[in-house]
């Protein structure tokens, strides 16, 4: 086998996943040897193996497959899955897992998602170096046996577990509108919501890794447009947005307005409080301060943690939170082996709707109680300088942390701001009582970061 | 409904991962060395250690009876 490029794999190997361009970032050579890698470095007797409807994962996922069963470990295919059921497997069969899926990347790339027994994350730090390094010090020597291959079909078991979350019996007949964007959503949406009361409405429905209609990245304002129209057209109650591979939901209301990640993350938060009183919830730094008000409000405890999986992860084991949520549309969910699931989220939703009674636009009030700037990225030389020169213009104003990036905290706004993982970005995230002092402030941090 | 013969031919004890017990009429899986049980609901196996229970030594001694008389075995081959 030809040696793999150095550069190309770590530029390929993210924080948390493997993403690159294929045949020329990621092919066959590079899923073979990092199966036999992560093989290796799971050290368990058998290894899961799922992929998504991007054209190039039955390639991959069966090169990855080979490099396991190299290694003299099994294999367990479970054929085409949402990222979510990779995670649901991992915790239930308590075994490591891979999928090929490229998310809500463009069709030209693919990507895989690792995991450790219990779901566990497989993040830089925690595997994904070690695995790369292998990957680069050439082809991994097999143990002389090879592992065995089987099948497993566990969507029908995936479904009744989402249900699981949810009283269907307090459940109405809801108008739902599920935009899937040709991703995985559009195998598994329909399977979870057809035993239950809702009339449910799909769009892009069809699985086609080539995303004949829209990217599959509901995070983008272009990308709602399709279902914000369908929500009117046909008077939904609520629409759904499921990225590619279908491990995050975003939601609109009846009158085709998008919900962000906080207030969801506060929805979600205030309806399994109410279920289960006294729990801890883990939210990251930059969802609105209304999410830990909320939480409190709910008789829980919330408890702040720095951006990405691995970090809500960990928060949960440590607190024995019952819930996570994240600003991205990530909600985690302690009973589902701490993962996160776009459809757990999405039925946990349905089922607080149905037992309100009223709009979804009515719903959200009581959740939005300030005015946040959003995501905004600034392209800057050095984000760890730009950072040092605003925390020194704000020193005796306000209370910072240094939990993620900047964060500096007033009596009525705060911001936090922090260097991307990838790239020479700052992300700015600010949040005040009124969108007029949002705007404000955000001219002000701006003009210090540019000094 | 009985459990996938795949499924549960690789499941495991989330806490020693050692084999269980499967008792099909009670929906439940059984580790007998650490007397936990995991409950079955609506045939899926919840395979979290904080939901499951510690059963009583009587229990214990009616589940490996059961098993005994049944002649349920262990989920898979425990390899050392």
């Amino acid at each position: 086998m030809a040696a793999l490029d150095h550069a190309i794999l770590r530029r390929i190997f993210k924080a948390y996943d493997v993403r690159g361009l294929v045949p020329d970032e990621l092919n066959a050579d590079v899923a073979r040897a990092v199966g036999a890698a992560f093989a290796r470095f799971a050290g368990a007797p058998r290894v899961l193996v799922g992929h998504d409807m991007r054209p190039s994962g039955p390639e991959l996922a069966a090169a990855f497959v080979e490099g396991v069963t190299s290694q003299g470990v099994d294999v367990v295919r479970l054929g085409l899955i949402p990222t979510d059921l990779l995670y649901f497997a991992a915790g239930q069969l308590d075994s490591p897992g891979a999928t090929f899926t490229g998310s809500h990347n463009p069709a030209q790339y693919n990507g895989i998602k690792l995991c450790l027994a219990g779901a566990k994350p497989v993040g830089e730090d925690t595997g994904l170096a070690d695995i790369r390094e292998a990957v680069e010090a050439g082809t991994i020597d097999g143990g002389g046996t090879t592992g065995a291959v089987t099948d497993l079909d566990l969507l029908d078991d995936y479904a009744k577990h989402v249900r699981s979350f949810v009283d269907v019996d307090a459940l109405r007949p809801l108008k739902v509108v599920a935009d899937t964007a040709n991703g995985m959503g559009g195998l598994v949406v329909p399977r979870v919501l057809a035993p239950l009361p809702f009339d449910l409405d799909m769009l892009y429905g069809e699985l086609d890794g080539t995303f004949p209609n829209h990217p599959a990245d509901p995070i983008q304002p272009e990308n709602l447009k399709d279902l914000q129209a369908r929500v009117l057209e046909v008077a939904a109650d609520v629409g759904l947005a499921f990225d590619g591979d279908a491990d995050r939901v975003f939601l609109v209301d009846e009158q085709a307005q998008p919900l962000s990640g906080s207030t969801t993350t506060a929805m979600l938060a205030a309806s399994i409080l109410d279920k289960h009183p006294g729990q801890a919830v883990i939210h990251n730094l930059i969802c609105s301060r209304a999410v830990p008000e909320i939480i409190r409000e709910h008789g829980g405890t919330p408890i702040v943690s720095r951006v990405g999986h691995s970090y809500i992860k960990a928060e949960m084991a440590a607190h024995d939170a019952i819930f996570g949520g994240e600003h991205s549309a990530h909600y985690y969910f302690r009973d589902n082996y701490r993962a996160d699931s776009g459809l757990i989220a999405a039925v946990v939703v349905l089922e607080l709707m149905s037992i309100a009674g009223a709009p979804l636009s009515e719903l959200r009030k009581p959740f939005e109680r300030y005015a946040a700037s959003g995501e905004l990225n600034t392209r800057v030389d050095d984000p760890g300088a730009v950072i040092e020169r605003v925390a020194t213009a704000f020193t005796g104003r306000g209370k910072q942390n240094r939990l993620d990036g900047l964060t500096v905290e007033f009596d009525d706004w705060w911001f936090n701001m922090r260097p991307s993982n990838t790239e020479p970005l700052l992300r700015l995230n600010l949040e005040a009582r009124t969108s007029e002092e949002c705007a404000a402030h955000v001219d002000e941090v701006l003009a210090l970061a540019k000094g | 409904m009985a459990l996938d013969p795949v499924l549960l031919d690789i499941l495991a004890c989330p806490e020693d991962k050692g084999p269980l017990l499967y008792f099909e009429s009670e929906d439940s899986l059984y580790n007998p060395r650490l007397k936990r049980r995991y409950s079955i609901r609506d045939d899926i196996p919840v395979m979290l250690i904080d939901e499951a229970e510690t059963v009583s030594d009587d229990e214990h001694a009616r589940l490996l009876a059961k098993a005994d008389a049944e002649g349920i075995t262990p989920t898979f081959e425990a390899t050392a």
